[in-house]
């Protein structure tokens, strides 16, 4: 019976295939996909094992030199020692002269050269030897390297070498250097090009998420179109429908089914593709991906739009033609309004958001996005720019790249506003301008409108920047806390104050990973830093030095990822980028509560506000959440415009500033808690035009292009982390966030809609 | 099936309307269908005649469900119009008919026999009599493509038998057929009524419909103008009757006299004469016979005067409309 029942429908299913095979487009397609399959088919990689060091294989030079050092200063024979005495005189005394300028730091020429010599000896003769080695746990390539001992040739010796130091000293390389690989094409090999065994595998998905999102998702979708453009305006041709509808079937169904069939058959086009695609990443790259085979409903589903709207067309106007027209329009309206969304946002919505606050003084500053300092002129309700060149030049790009700026810090002793600027941005994982110089330190004076001046260089690999209670300005490197002094230069007349830092301890460097993160307790001037899992606390001494007071490790090294910490009373927050908040004891550093308030989002900014009671953190889904130290657990307030919350800053130790909408300012008073005022700037025209116009549309419209998110998820590396930027150590910059579900939604919706409208029009319409 | 609908008629309607609203800025009405009532019973081959924009193909749309009534009644074998059983039981073969360019024969009969319910083994078995019935049988492997106009009706044709429905709705069935195809599909719709299928038949072809049909509705603007049986329709409302006498010119005038002679005795050679006399019922006809038998005038021939269906159809077409069925 339901066979029966069905049977119509499977018919006109069967049809759809028929009337697409019918067609010489669909011919032309299929060739062309078999022609790109075989063309791709050879490409294909070589890979042999890795030898020599490159620049990005260490993870911390400076902190892997000083422990070979170590162990060479110790009693007794040690790998360290046998490396270490290796080294040439020359490289010993440029290792000696960097760790007395600035510890925890070298420059990139001595890198260079230490990285050339340990080659040298990795090239040399076998390192291993049972009684210098015995402590070092080797892993099993390498134990059966020394099992074939005297049988080596020069490569495998070398990489006997490698595998050896890596053993010795294992947290300071990256696990995932793995070779030498080469590109092959029909026999072909190309030079060797820079990726390991995990790069490789993300450069295939990506280039696989492009392929499927380019030639599939736009050339294979608008090819569908062309296709399948016909099938509806024909079906609905006077003559054509008679026949159909004067049949035992339900117009709807009929409708659905003929739109069904033209799915089913580019789902199936889409598949023969994808199937490729797979076999050729399987067998030539090893990489036996199943999530493509995902791809197939995502791509079907972007066509399912396009051809939603095609249906419509074809409905109304029954002519294959202006189907295609108004696809095709449509099309154009999306990407429109998607690329007008995508341009308008970032320029004048992301980049003017405020994301800092620096209660100086009387006044307030506001750093947005892009590094740019303003003011906050209370009568007019204005942000005006401030901190600018004396020429009144920004040196903060607005429309490029945001200059990456430590601090500002207010230095209220001598009411002025200090920032150290890099020339450019350290790359994530350190692949792009891997040794910047060391940073300029820029001062603003209020009497002087702000305008920034040049008053030194900040230490090199300077981390933050923070205003002691004592009112010092003091900068934390990898190495080292630094404290700006005052210094008299001549004599008389010709006698002038400048301003430089000078190291305040600690004794031994700390040795911190460019992505460790430091921060200040605001009453007591110790500081504290998560680096790779561990906390270590420095505090000054009555002198005002900095010394070691603890540290431990709170989170596994290996499971450690970037983190935000804050420090008050005695109490240490860490925000770990897994959305995790760790409350640890300041004196033993024991984890007294872990908290997950805001899911896995990543933090953005966490602040201790002065008098030790609370600590605030922004998270970057623009979510504030405060913690309440005294009574140890989360303050629960709530705050306005939660979910758009840039920046906060404590303007006393019960006061908190908000930022949200952007720009708008809201005063709290945090016990008891109350919004005590609020102000905002006027909405700027492409605000108002962005807000109530393109916004409105944008919601309103599918989003086919952005269900390449959803490929990306599923081929890429972001199917661990939703946001572009994730891997980024540090946690305050602007993270993008790709939304994967949410244009699936909007999409499915859109498609209902129109498919309910077709349906709606095929039942009521005489034909 | 109710049993209610086997044995209701094929096709009933009652004061059937339908209006149109056309164009979107000055939309307008137009009654297609102003009160249309008859009733199709089975087992017979019912001819709707009609001038163009009569709403022929209309009344055939509401009956199927192809379009909406705006008011009264139509069942169709017993089931409101539209109502899928009752589809379900009809073939119909519409006027300029489009079978997809992407079929052959063979598999646009799958796909309507499909659609109508039928398992793909079913039409398989039924196909080759459906295409030897309507001459396609050497063709049904041939892309549809590649049909002439008149192919294309026979293969509509096919489709519309190949369920073997109770009714079938044929709107310019010979459309296009050539003169021995033509015979061919009178042949076939007579083998159907004897078989019991009801036939419902609009052409313009008058001369098909006048051979093959027992009962004709006339439809003018949305109105049925006549309807009844062929012969009903084709008999003149002022009868005549044509003579061939044989007697005397005196004799014959002398017995005529007083009765209407119109264009008065003509002779025919042979002692013979004609004449036509406008007479109206049986016993006035029977009365002039005896007249002319008393006069000694011999009866050669006589024979009542009928009208072609097409010029039955062209007068009734031709009287006068009270209300124009256009309403701005």
């Amino acid at each position: 019976m339901r066979a029966n029942v069905m049977r119509p429908y499977l018919a006109v299913l069967k049809d759809s295939f028929r009337e697409a095979l019918a067609s010489r487009v669909l011919w032309i397609l299929l060739v062309v996909i078999t022609v790109v399959l075989v063309l791709v088919a050879p490409v294909g990689f070589k890979e042999r094992k890795a030898t020599r060091l490159q620049r990005n294989s260490v993870r911390n030079w400076p902190s892997l030199i000083a422990k070979i050092q170590n162990r060479a200063g110790q009693e007794g024979p040690s790998p360290g020692r046998q490396i270490f005495g290796k080294l040439s005189a020359p490289l010993k005394k440029r290792l000696a002269e960097a760790a007395e300028q600035s510890p925890g730091e070298l420059s990139g020429d001595v890198i260079e050269a230490l990285g050339e010599e340990l080659n040298g000896i990795i090239d040399g003769p076998v390192l291993y030897d049972a009684a210098v080695w015995h402590d070092v746990g080797l892993v099993k390539e390498a134990r059966e390297l020394v099992g074939r001992a005297g049988t080596l040739d020069a490569a495998e010796a070398a990489r006997l070498n490698r595998l050896s130091i890596e053993a010795a000293w294992p947290s300071e390389f990256h696990k995932d250097d793995g070779g030498e690989t080469r590109i092959v094409y029909l026999g072909f090999e190309s030079e060797v090009v820079p990726l390991s065994q995990k790069q490789l595998t993300q450069f295939v998905g990506v280039a696989l998420m492009l392929i499927i999102n380019y030639a599939v998702g736009v050339f294979g979708v608008f090819a569908a179109i062309l296709v399948t453009s016909s099938i509806i305006p024909q079906m609905f041709e006077g003559g054509a429908i008679d026949l159909l509808l004067s049949k035992p079937v339900s117009r709807i169904m009929l409708f659905l089914t003929k739109f069904a069939g033209g799915c089913v058959f580019i789902g199936l086009i889409a598949a023969y593709f994808i199937s490729g695609l797979w076999l050729i990443a399987g067998a030539r790259f090893g990489i036996w991906n199943g999530a493509l085979f995902l791809c197939i409903p995502i791509m079907l589903f972007l066509f399912a739009i396009y051809y939603g709207v095609s249906a419509l067309a074809g409905v109304i106007w029954r002519n294959a033609i202006v189907s295609v027209v108004v696809t095709v329009l449509f099309w154009a309206l999306c990407f429109g309004v998607g690329m007008l969304k995508g341009f308008v946002e970032p320029f004048w919505i992301n980049f003017p958001r405020l994301v800092k606050l620096i209660p100086a003084g009387k006044s307030v500053l506001g750093i947005n996005e892009t590094g740019v300092v303003h003011e906050w002129h209370g009568r007019d309700a204005t942000w005006n720019e401030v901190f600018t060149g004396d020429d009144g030049s920004r040196n903060m790009r607005s429309f490029a790249v945001p200059q990456p700026i430590i601090g500002p810090v207010y230095d209220a002793k001598r009411d002025r506003i200090l920032a150290a600027a890099q020339s450019a941005p350290p790359g994530p994982g350190g692949g792009f301008n891997f040794f910047p110089p060391a940073p300029a330190l820029l001062a603003g004076n209020r009497t002087g409108a702000w305008n920034r001046k040049k008053i030194g260089t900040a230490p090199l690999g300077t981390l933050a920047l923070f205003a002691s209670p004592a009112g010092d300005i003091l900068a934390v490197t990898r190495g080292a806390v630094f404290r700006l002094t005052a210094k008299t230069t001549g004599k008389g007349k010709s006698a002038a104050t400048q301003e430089e830092f000078t190291r305040a301890g600690p004794e031994s460097a700390l040795l911190l990973d460019p992505s460790a993160t430091v921060a200040m307790n605001p009453d007591s001037g110790a500081i504290v830093a998560f680096n790779r899992g561990t906390v270590l606390i420095v505090e000054p001494d009555a002198k005002g030095k900095y010394v070691r007071k603890i540290d431990k490790e709170v989170v596994p090294a290996k499971d450690s990822k970037a983190a935000l910490a804050a420090f008050a009373g005695q109490t240490v927050l860490i925000a770990l980028a897994d959305g995790r908040i760790l409350v640890l004891d300041a004196t033993d550093l024991t984890i007294s509560q872990e908290l997950r308030p805001v899911g896995e989002n990543a933090p953005r900014f966490v602040a201790a506000g002065p008098g030790g009671r609370w600590v605030s953190v922004l998270f970057h889904n623009r979510k504030l959440w405060l913690f309440d130290v005294k009574n140890g657990r989360p303050a629960g307030n709530s705050f306005g415009g939660q979910g758009d919350i840039s920046a906060v800053a404590f303007d006393g130790p019960d006061h908190l500033l908000t930022i949200d909408r952007g720009t708008r300012m809201t005063h709290y008073d945090l016990d008891p808690f109350q919004m005590r005022d609020r102000a905002a700037p006027e909405l700027k025209n492409v605000e108002i035009a962005f807000y109530y116009v393109i916004m409105p549309i944008y919601t309103v419209l599918p989003k086919p292009g952005e269900l390449g998110n959803a490929v990306a998820y599923l081929l890429t590396d972001l199917n661990e982390l939703q946001e572009l930027g994730r891997d980024s150590p540090d946690l305050s910059q602007h993270r993008e966030k790709v939304e994967v579900a949410e244009p699936i939604w909007s999409s499915l919706a859109f498609l209902a809609v129109i498919l309910s409208l077709a349906s709606l029009y095929v039942w009521r319409t005489d034909f | 099936m109710p049993a209610s609908s086997k044995t209701a008629p094929a096709i009933e309607v009652e004061s059937l309307r339908k209006t149109y609203r056309e164009g979107i800025f000055r939309p307008r009405r137009v009654d297609a269908l102003r009160g249309v009532s008859l009733t199709v019973e089975r087992g017979s081959i019912f001819g709707i005649l009609g001038p163009n924009g009569a709403g022929k193909t209309t009344l055939i749309k509401v009956l199927l469900g192809i379009v909406r009534k705006s008011g009264g009644t139509a069942t169709l074998l017993g089931f409101e119009a539209g109502d899928r059983r009752g589809r379900a039981s009809v073939g119909y073969l519409p006027e300029n008919h489009r079978i997809p360019r992407h079929h052959t024969a063979n598999t646009a009969l799958e796909y309507y026999g499909a659609l109508s319910g039928m398992s793909v083994r079913t039409v398989r078995q039924r196909r080759p009599e459906m295409l030897k019935l309507v001459g396609l049988e050497k063709w049904g492997k041939t892309p549809v493509r590649e049909f002439s106009k008149g192919m294309q009706q026979r293969l509509g044709l096919a489709q519309a038998m190949i369920h073997d429905p109770e009714l079938l709705v044929l709107d310019e069935p010979t459309d296009g057929v050539d003169p021995v195809g033509r015979s061919e599909m009178r042949e076939t719709m007579r083998r159907l009524k004897d078989a019991g299928k009801t036939v419902f038949i609009n052409s313009h072809l008058l001369q098909e419909i006048e051979l093959v049909c027992d009962r004709v509705a006339i439809l003018v603007k949305g109105e049925v103008r006549r309807e009844g049986l062929v012969e009903a329709i084709t008999q003149r409302r002022d009868a005549e009757l044509e003579l061939t006498l044989r007697g005397s010119e005196q004799a014959i005038r002398r017995a005529l006299d007083g009765w209407n002679i119109g264009t008065g005795l003509a002779a025919a050679g042979g002692g013979q004469f004609q004449v036509v006399l406008k007479i109206g019922d049986q016993s006035e006809v029977d009365r002039c016979v005896d007249g002319l038998r008393k006069a000694g005038v011999s009866l050669v021939e006589l024979a009542r005067r009928r009208d072609t269906l097409e010029e039955a159809f062209l007068d009734i077409v031709k009287q006068p409309v009270v209300d124009s069925p256009f309403l701005e």
